[in-house]
């Protein structure tokens, strides 16, 4: 697997501020902070988080919708952060992007085949009237739309349906990377198990890499490769999926699985209490931005900012607790699979 | 008696396409002291039925029949004012959005206490100090603070638990959450989830819990009901349901369900799907509301549609060829 998408120490910083007349100070969210992640060819990588943790924000900067403030993100080895405006298209060319909302993302005055072949004709996909039709015909089959949807409206479609138009539009450039933000959260969960599973099928057909932002773990473990858990802009935990999931190292993630609830009613499970609502971005907790609402701060946690460092194949965090002894490593000595991971 | 019982509750609008038969023919009990949870996905009716309890649905397109028996009264027959004794202070409710629902220009002290002072005759300084109470019972840390805040000013967590404050200040007997941790983050809704559950053995409130999600019902509700286009197709404590369901509906969504763990442990896992899309309730449907997406499905399912039967204690189901019974031809 070759490496597509690299980001290296990625900052956005967004300034709010000035009001009436400009007499407001202005003031920087730090909405993403020192991010890096490689996204390999065909895979999935799955940005987690809660609201205002930056994973959004993540997915614009290499959407290009907002400007990055520092760091860098080559695509195929070109440098792509640093386009100028007129050559974008390019670039948008070979990264496209799924909405949450199927109801806002369409345009209700255009019928499914001009939605189709707009990005066909932009991006110079296909050239003549022909070519097109053929394309979108292809479109519409390999996402499960009915044949007849390229002569209809979106208000003729549900929600279900209306995503899968979203998603033969992204693919209709035929692009490397497709940035799916929160694409199956507004689903419901019959229609959302039709769409995961049409994302994975459609992977391993075109092998277009994934970048899927979602806060929702059951079904990021279901599509994701590679998990990064993004808590008020950073980056505190990355590694392959199983072992996200399995050895989890940092006590956010902890949180995060043992917060998820499990459709079993006999499922007992002690959660990992996490007091507390997030921190305001505008003024993020000293150290580690997680000590406010950690069970396991201490005093180092409050004063220094930890790093994100190896522990173990493949597997990052930034968490301080990984640099004691692993016996005395609070993460590793209940049993591996915590409340998150159970088995049945 | 039971404390709240719904009997053939029908809930239809007239739309310019016909009537929308949103719910049709919902029996529901609710005893003192229980969570029953309703569990469906969009256009199911769980909302409008859980609405139409308190009669916040009306208008000339809307129209509610059946019985609602709070108490043994039926609510649809009384007048707005003996209904306004019944709001907020019998039976509350609390909604998915906690910021629409509160008022933004009006300080949170001031809306926990005007429920208490429409209800109870207090003065001001009493509702306050009550509405102050409200605020550390649902964990509001420095209540007396947050007296003096606009809804703004708290994160939707702490606006969630605003709104469950203003909806316990008088002591309900009932407590109607509609998707109440849908806008939450997943650590959040643990919390709320945590909240509700609490607050209920505690004060002894009976809730009827709305919801799309299973994992919420597994962890509040002891029965549930699970609807579809406007019926109820399934009720069953809730260990029976997540155990054997017999509706091929619970069945199918509860396989879809993406869950933690399972994923991992199958090579090539597949989430289950449940094929296309839910019937629409506008005009009359023929035979089983599910008939179209169902894997059992026979040929009298598109003809007949199926009675609630009872099967064992407590479970209802509305199929003619519930799961773990035999389908002639397949």
């Amino acid at each position: 697997m070759s490496d597509l998408l690299v980001v290296n120490h990625l900052e956005k910083t967004y300034t709010i501020g000035g009001g009436f007349l400009g007499l407001a100070p202005l003031r920087g969210v730090n909405a993403v902070s020192d991010v890096s992640f490689v996204l390999r060819k065909g895979e999935t990588l799955a940005l987690v988080g809660e609201s205002g943790c930056g994973k959004s924000s993540v997915g614009r900067c290499l959407l290009r919708l907002e400007t990055p403030s520092s760091g860098e993100i080559h695509l195929n080895g070109q440098r792509i952060d640093t386009l100028a405006e007129t050559e974008l298209r390019k670039l948008r060319k070979s990264i496209q992007v799924i909405f949450q909302d199927p109801f806002s993302s369409l345009n209700p005055r255009q019928r499914i085949g001009e939605v189709l072949a707009e990005p066909l004709r932009n991006f110079g996909v296909t050239s003549g009237k022909d070519e097109t039709a053929a394309r979108i015909r292809k479109l519409i089959e390999m996402v499960g739309l009915p044949a007849d949807s390229a002569l209809r409206w979106p208000h003729e479609f549900s929600g279900g349906q209306r995503q899968r138009v979203g998603i033969a539009r992204a693919l209709a450039a035929n692009p490397d990377v497709i940035v799916c933000d929160e694409a199956v959260s507004a689903l419901d969960v019959s229609v959302k198990a039709q769409v995961i599973n049409l994302l994975r099928d459609l992977q391993r057909e075109t092998g277009v890499a994934l970048l899927f932002i979602s806060h929702d773990l059951a079904v990021v473990e279901n599509i994701a490769h590679q998990v990064a858990v993004m808590y008020l802009g950073r980056i505190v935990e990355l590694a392959p999926r199983d072992t996200i999931f399995e050895r989890p190292r940092h006590p956010y993630t902890h949180a995060l699985l043992s917060a998820v609830p499990i459709p079993d009613p006999t499922h007992r499970r002690t959660r990992v209490p996490l007091q507390g609502d997030l921190p305001s971005p505008f003024n993020p907790p000293s150290g580690c931005r997680f000590h406010t609402r950690c069970p396991l701060a201490f005093d180092r946690c409050r004063s220094e900012v930890p790093v994100l460092q190896s522990v173990g194949t493949q597997h990052r965090a930034a968490c301080h607790l990984n640099d004691l002894p692993n016996a005395a490593n609070p993460m590793l000595t209940p049993p591996a699979t915590p409340e998150g991971a159970h088995s049945q | 008696m039971a404390l709240l019982e719904l009997k053939d509750l029908r809930v239809h609008f007239r739309t310019p396409n016909g009537i929308n038969r949103a719910v049709d023919g919902l029996d529901l009990v609710l005893d003192a002291g229980e969570t029953v949870a309703i569990v469906g996905e969009s256009g199911s009716g769980k909302s409008v039925a859980s609405m139409s309890i308190l009669r916040l649905l009306h208008g000339e397109n809307c129209r509610s029949d059946g019985e609602i028996l709070y108490q043994g009264r039926n609510l649809l027959d009384l007048d707005e004012k003996a209904m306004r004794r019944i709001r907020g202070n019998e039976i509350s409710m609390i909604f998915q959005e906690p910021m629409t629902a509160l008022n933004p220009v009006m300080k949170v002290g001031r809306q926990i206490s005007e429920a208490i002072l429409l209800h109870q005759n207090v003065d001001r300084d009493t509702a306050m100090r009550k509405a102050q109470d409200m605020l550390d019972l649902v964990g509001i840390p420095e209540s007396k603070r947050r007296l003096d805040e606009y809804p703004h000013q708290l994160s939707g967590g702490m606006r969630q638990r605003v709104m469950i404050a203003i909806a316990l200040a008088c002591e309900p007997s009932i407590l109607i959450a509609d998707e109440p941790t849908t806008a939450l983050d997943v650590t959040i809704q643990a919390q709320i989830l945590d909240l509700v559950k609490e607050l209920k053995d505690r004060l002894g409130t009976s809730v009827l819990i709305v919801t799309h999600d299973l994992g919420v019902v597994a962890e509040v509700a002891n029965r549930v009901v699970v609807m579809y286009a406007g019926q109820k197709v399934e009720e069953a404590g809730v260990g029976d349901l997540f155990a054997a369901p017999l509706h091929p509906y619970t069945e199918g969504l509860l396989r879809a369900m993406p869950k933690l763990g399972t994923s991992r442990v199958t090579p090539d896992w597949r989430l289950a799907e449940i094929p296309g899309q839910i019937v629409s309730t506008i005009g009359e449907i023929k035979g089983c509301v599910f008939a179209n997406r169902c894997n059992r499905v026979q040929e009298v399912c598109h003809e007949i549609r199926p009675a609630l039967r009872t099967f064992g204690s407590g479970r209802v189901a509305a199929c003619h060829f519930p799961c773990g019974s035999k389908v002639p031809d397949v």
